[in-house]
């Protein structure tokens, strides 16, 4: 019995961890606003709706098949909230026969698996019926098999055949067992066996009478007997014990799914309608696979900068038919950061199957999302800031595969210009040689500037200002602005004529380009 | 002569130390024998491992022990037998305290299986190919008693009695204050059917070869009465018993008994270096003498490799070599280097191929030491330096005095707490006094200039030339290098342009 909601049957295995760099995902891409308000005041959908997000899929199949059973959930709110709601209620009413009760003695455990399971059957047979009524307005795959399956699986003749055997597992005539001898003559075997009727004819119970037997009959005041009896009884049913509380968890693990699948789709309402709430757009996003797709997005918008100010944001729009590198250059507080972050949660938010905060949005599915952002000095740190960097930078060069996607946000500026250039080229170039996909906001103009007509096609972005100074806030396609103007005042002062090994030294300092 | 043992030829009076001597902490042999004993506990083995034979013709008569053991079908089987005599004592262990059907239940079954674990061994060592002195008296020994008549009388016995117990089947019924026991009556499993009707609930069929049957062989005291119920039921079964107890109580051979322990401080250590041996890392049993000229190859640290084989880490193995007028070392390099290491696993080498293992390496020749000494720098109480170099050298005049030309003396950077300049001039003084002595004398030093007195062999810790920030931890005969190491930020982060094309994965 699997719930399927997030996963067509089967594909579950290639679900993932969450990754090894989630914390700094959160922290850069802002996300924990996301996840708040995705979950109302349930940290159970925080929780999980945090772990879906993070686990970023990989295949456009799943995405597009999840995407499916959220537009199911967008247009029937009540059915998915009722769902969500009968099972936290039966999941709480089970807690309270349980907590209490000691789970290692086999007496209790049967009693206490018995109850239970009562309280998880009724919880299905409500959810069948609402599913049965919902079942024509519903049109994902995902949706339509939970509900046929529940129908199917939990009909009212199972229940019955069930609820009647949790009845007559009570043990009114006592507990019958075989035995052998064992190890050190110890008593073995306690194989339940079919218990004594009373018999009901006279020959009979003479007969039963007759059998050779022995009987050990406890004192009154006996308490270790009493619990020697007790243990032996337990030993006895145990394995009985054993069966039925089984069942039980297996029908709360399918409650639990349950629960966990919907409560993503709950929390997806709940941005959704807050998105909408607002004015915000939000939109469908189309994954690609080939990685050639490019990007492509038109109004995209900081998520959780609109849910703190409770305002539509300044929407960007780009068409990049290359996007291995782009850069975003420009001027300070106009944009750039924000406009990274928009991109990192609209990849992330595609890759979970969920909406975006745009218009449109389209570009490839990568195969890791790493953020690599400068982060203020960390009083708790031994290491120097640069040192601290490039551990950051080293931890994701050791867990990324080819198709990733990273996200830099001035990396390299702990230390000078001049220096972070060069080592940032060299970073880049490897990384791009590798088939990585690189988001870049540097302030670094001549790092940018060194791209320009590179073959590896970059796009390059700039934060608007007017002349007058004012920031836009729009990300703008436009090149870098030159910086290396050095050679040409160089060559303005001193002509010509100079002595050339002068400027080839300095060419290969990096300081200036060579001629 | 009367065999009693496969650890010592002859009666050896044993000269164990009260308390370990500082090398046993020094060369981290403390941590080896822990964790080569550590999961034989009730043999008491530590005394073995803390005892050096005095004779080299012990030595050699376990070294032949070892020998035949290189054959794994002969460590299988004698691992075999070790672990049945365990379960036996293990069967004995408490029952005088036990009810009478009880106890001489544990009896039996612990009868049954020394006689069976015994029959097999004298079996198994039958068809073995055995050099050693040691093993093929064992052998011999073990072959007469099994054809002892004694012995295949009480086998037998104890089979059938054991046979026919457990035949028995019984009825139980268990009320809240009543049990009742008759003979079987052949009622249908009430679980086979509960489990068919809960069937549909997904994975139970599958989990039901886990669910254990209940094998706890305690009883409570309502079992053992019932017990004396059941054995009225079956009365013949239970009479064979008891004359099966009153007739053979003491059925363990103290020879055997004996032998069996022995055989720990062999499987023990096998045992340990098992998972190295795994890892590529070769051991070899030394050729050993009274001479000098010494070597190894491929030794290592056994305490660090093992630590090492835990995490996957790879073992750097180093050559040693002394002819016979060389006496001293002086190992130099770079911090973190693996110099530490290296003087470790030269003394270790010595201590264990004095105790007839296989030691580290690939191929080696020892002599047997009579004693090791070490001295190393400890990091703590600073405070009064005047004080401390003066404790250290009176540490070293004890080690001087009593050290001789059969001994391992090992100093690791010992004048830390003084000058250079009188450390040079120290440290010079007291080398001279060890060759004098004639002492095999591992020097581990940060100073240079103890590398540059003549005769002394001057070993240096390596580092990979075209990149001086990697320790190779190789330690070879060179001179004395004083580089300096520096380190390039980026490049220890591998971020450049090559190293992260070589880690990215496909």
């Amino acid at each position: 019995m699997n719930v399927n909601l997030l996963f067509r049957e089967g594909t579950y295995a290639t679900s993932r961890n969450i990754p090894w760099n989630s914390k700094d995902l959160e922290k850069d891409l802002d996300l924990e606003t996301i996840f708040n308000v995705m979950a109302g005041k349930d940290t159970y959908v925080f929780d999980v709706c945090q772990k879906t997000i993070l686990k970023s899929l990989t295949d456009r199949e799943t995405i597009i098949y999840r995407q499916d059973v959220l537009k199911d959930a967008i247009d029937n709110q009540a059915l998915v909230r009722e769902m969500y709601s009968t099972i936290v209620n039966a999941v709480t009413e089970a807690r309270k026969q349980r907590f209490w009760i000691n789970n290692s003695n086999p007496e209790f455990a049967l009693h206490e698996s018995i109850s239970v399971l009562k309280i998880y059957l009724a919880a299905l047979e409500k959810i069948r019926e609402m599913g049965r009524a919902a079942l024509p307005s519903l049109h994902s795959e995902g949706f339509r098999q939970l509900i046929s399956m529940i129908i199917h699986e939990f009909n009212q003749e199972y229940i019955g055949m069930v609820s009647g055997h949790l009845e007559s597992l009570h043990f009114p005539r006592g507990i019958y067992v075989r035995g052998g001898i064992g190890m050190g003559n110890s008593l073995t075997g306690y194989a339940l066996v079919v218990p004594d009727v009373r018999p009901d004819k006279i020959m009979e119970r003479i007969a039963h009478i007759r059998e050779p037997h022995y009987t050990y009959v406890l004192h009154d005041r006996d308490e270790n007997g009493g619990k020697a009896l007790a243990d032996m009884r337990a030993r006895s049913i145990r394995e009985t014990a054993e069966i039925v509380s089984e069942s039980a968890e297996n029908v709360l693990a399918f409650i639990d799914k349950l629960k966990e699948e919907i409560a993503f789709y709950v929390g997806c309402l709940n941005l959704w309608n807050n998105l909408r709430s607002i004015g915000a757009q939000v939109s469908f996003p189309v994954p690609e696979n080939d990685t050639k797709s490019g990007t492509s997005y038109e109004g995209i918008y900081d998520v959780a900068l609109s849910l703190r100010v409770h305002k539509t944001a300044v929407g960007n729009s780009l068409h990049a038919e290359s996007d291995s590198i782009i850069f975003i250059t420009g001027a300070n507080k106009g944009g750039k950061s924000t406009l990274l972050r928009a991109i990192g949660q609209a990849q992330l938010m595609m890759q979970c199957g969920m909406f975006v905060a745009a218009e449109s949005f389209s570009t490839y599915i990568a195969s890791s999302i790493c953020t690599h952002f400068k982060r203020e000095e960390d009083s708790g740190m031994v290491m120097g800031k640069f040192d601290e960097e490039m551990s950051r930078l080293s931890a994701i060069v050791d867990h990324i595969a080819v198709g990733s996607r990273l996200f830099f946000n001035e990396s390299f500026s702990s230390t000078n210009v001049r220096e972070g250039s060069e080592l940032a080229m060299e970073v880049i170039n490897a990384l791009l040689a590798k088939g990585m996909k690189i988001i870049f906001v540097t302030h670094f103009n001549e790092l940018a500037e060194s791209y320009i007509g590179s073959v590896h096609r970059p796009t390059f972005l700039r934060a608007e200002r007017l002349e007058d100074g004012t920031r836009t806030f729009k990300v703008l396609r436009a090149d870098p602005i030159p910086t290396s103007f050095g050679y040409d005042i160089f060559l303005k002062v001193f002509g010509e004529t100079t002595e050339f090994e002068g400027i080839e030294q300095l060419g290969n300092s990096g300081d200036v380009k060579p001629p | 002569m009367v065999f009693n043992s496969i650890l010592w030829p002859e009666r050896q009076a044993t000269n164990r130390r009260e308390e370990y001597p500082d090398f046993f902490v020094d060369l981290n042999i403390d941590q080896i024998i822990n964790g080569i004993t550590a999961a034989y506990g009730e043999y008491n083995l530590r005394p073995i491992f803390e005892t050096l034979p005095k004779s080299i013709d012990a030595v050699r008569y376990r070294q032949e022990v070892f020998r035949d053991l290189q054959n794994p079908d002969t460590v299988v089987f004698l691992k075999d037998f070790s672990t049945r005599m365990k379960n036996v004592y293990r069967r004995l262990s408490g029952i005088e305290g036990l009810y009478k059907y009880q106890k001489q239940g544990w009896l039996l079954d612990a009868a049954l299986l020394y006689f069976e674990a015994v029959t097999d061994l004298a079996e198994k060592l039958r068809h073995a190919d055995l050099r050693s002195k040691g093993l093929r008296s064992f052998r011999d020994y073990i072959q007469a008693y099994v054809d002892s008549s004694n012995f295949r009388e009480a086998s037998e016995e104890g089979t059938q009695v054991k046979a026919s117990l457990s035949a028995v089947r019984y009825e139980m019924s268990i009320g809240s204050s009543r049990v009742t026991v008759r003979k079987d009556r052949g009622r249908e499993n009430y679980n086979e059917i509960v489990r068919e009707a809960f069937g549909k609930f997904g994975a139970n069929q599958k989990q039901a070869g886990k669910i254990k049957r209940f094998n706890d062989p305690s009883m409570n005291n309502v079992e053992v009465s019932v017990l004396a119920l059941i054995a009225r039921l079956f009365p013949e079964e239970f009479g064979a018993l008891v004359s099966f107890y009153d007739n053979h109580q003491g059925f363990i051979d103290l020879v055997v008994a004996q032998i069996y322990r022995e055989l720990q401080f062999y499987i023990s250590y096998l045992e340990y270096i098992s998972p190295l041996r795994k890892m590529g890392l070769e051991f070899c049993i030394p050729e050993i003498g009274t001479g000098r000229g010494i070597y190894c190859l491929q030794s290592f640290d056994l305490a660090l490799a093992y630590k090492l084989s835990t995490s996957g880490s790879k073992v750097i193995a180093n050559d040693f070599e002394l002819s016979g007028d060389e006496s001293t070392i002086v190992v130099t390099g770079p911090n973190n280097g693996g110099k530490t290491t290296f003087a470790r696993s030269f003394g270790q080498a010595f201590f264990f191929a004095a105790l007839g293992l296989p030691i580290p390496g690939k191929e080696a020749k020892m002599f047997l030491v009579d004693n090791i000494y070490t001295h190393f720098e400890k990091s703590e109480d600073l405070e009064n330096l005047r004080g401390k170099l003066e404790d250290d050298l009176v540490e070293m005049r004890k080690i001087l005095d009593s050290a001789t030309e059969r001994s391992i003396i090992i100093i690791n950077e010992m004048l830390s707490s003084t000058t250079s300049k009188d450390a040079i001039q120290i440290g010079r003084r007291i080398i001279e006094l060890i060759r004098k002595k004639n002492s095999i004398c591992v020097y581990v030093t940060f100073l240079d200039e103890f590398a540059k007195i003549h005769e002394v062999v001057s070993m240096v810790s390596q580092v990979d030339p075209s990149a001086p920030e990697i320790r190779t931890f190789k330690v070879m005969r060179s001179d004395p290098n004083g580089l300096a190491y520096a380190r390039a930020i980026a490049e220890k982060y591998g971020l450049t342009y090559e190293k992260i094309w070589g880690k990215i994965k496909e």
